[in-house]
């Protein structure tokens, strides 16, 4: 395997009103910092955001109060964190690092505003779960929604569900995918 | 309790713990703070029954029960609202505090700090609705 400037040339590191199009290795503006050295531009490479899926609803999926989702992407959600038969599983850290960008689209968009909590808990155990203080509101009518502000730091076996913290509000978005962006530490 | 149980989800607010010694707490009843984990250990607090003496860490959840078998969650006491299980009857208004050897609440008096405020009447052995306060009578 080379280092040659075809294999960089996948997308920007960060993007800014400077960067070219497709990515230039050359141009210093396509490097959230130029790097000096081949360590230093494989050690950027390795820390671009990856997207990642958290979990959601199949198709005709059913969101239901004070329910959890998660990557099983079942038809309706779970009362129980880890209840068997229905829609919810966890997303698994692998490897320590930093969730943020968190984004959620739906086939059928909700007729007042929905939150979504992210529960995490440590050590791969369900009976850990608690609020992480991340919540992602979906806008009444809004096939998407993001919440960029908050960042989440997460550990190896840490697992994640998606909660509806409401006790009276579900709703039926049919396909609703919660999605986030990690960066791994080095 | 007078009021509904979905009045307040608490789920915010809740902290994954676990009783130290044998027993089972339910609904409203109050603990205390007595083992942090080890840094090596399994990351839960463990806590036990609060008694009269004791600063209370939070309540249990509503729908939730506490025993040393598995790890559970606890309502802390930065919820604006508490479930809390009462050892005698009270009214809304009243100012309480943990006075059982379980973590259970009664009226506060004269001199005593009282840990909540009820929002609601609630019978002896029920559960009612408080506001966490700290305050001397």
């Amino acid at each position: 395997m080379s280092n040659s400037p075809a294999e960089f040339a996948i997308e920007p590191i960060q993007k800014n009103n400077t960067n070219t199009f497709p990515f230039d290795p050359t141009n210093p503006d396509d490097w959230s910092n130029p790097p000096t050295t081949l360590q230093g531009a494989i050690d950027q490479l390795a820390r671009r955001r990856q997207e990642v899926i958290l979990g959601g609803l199949g198709p005709g999926g059913v969101f239901y109060p004070n329910n959890y989702i998660g990557p099983g992407f079942g038809s309706y959600s779970s009362a129980y964190v880890n209840a068997y038969g229905s829609g919810s599983g966890f997303y698994r850290v692998t490897q320590a690092g930093i969730l943020s960008h968190f984004s959620v689209s739906n086939a059928v968009p909700p007729g007042s505003n929905i939150s979504i909590d992210l529960q995490i808990a440590p050590s791969a155990n369900p009976f850990l779960f608690v609020y992480s203080g991340v919540t992602i509101t979906i806008g009444a009518n809004n096939y998407v929604a993001s919440n960029n502000a908050d960042m989440l730091s997460v550990n190896v076996d840490d697992i994640i569900a998606l909660y509806n913290p409401s006790f009276f509000v579900g709703y039926s978005p049919s396909t609703i995918v919660v999605t986030a962006q990690f960066l791994p530490n080095l | 309790m007078s009021g509904s149980i979905y009045a307040f989800n608490t789920s915010r607010y809740e902290i994954a713990a676990q009783l130290k010694t044998k027993a089972t707490l339910t609904s409203g009843q109050a603990v205390k703070l007595v083992e942090f984990p080890s840094t090596s250990g399994f990351p839960v607090l463990k806590l036990d029954p609060a008694t009269s003496t004791d600063a209370i860490l939070g309540v249990v959840p509503i729908g939730t029960s506490l025993t040393e078998a598995v790890p559970s969650r606890i309502v802390g006491l930065n919820s604006p609202l508490i479930p809390v299980l009462m050892a005698e009857d009270a009214v809304a208004g009243d100012y309480i505090l943990v006075a059982t050897v379980d973590g259970k609440f009664k009226k506060a008096k004269g001199a005593d700090i009282a840990q909540a405020q009820l929002l609601e009447d609630t019978k002896s052995a029920n559960v009612g609705w408080a506001k966490p306060v700290l305050f001397k009578l």
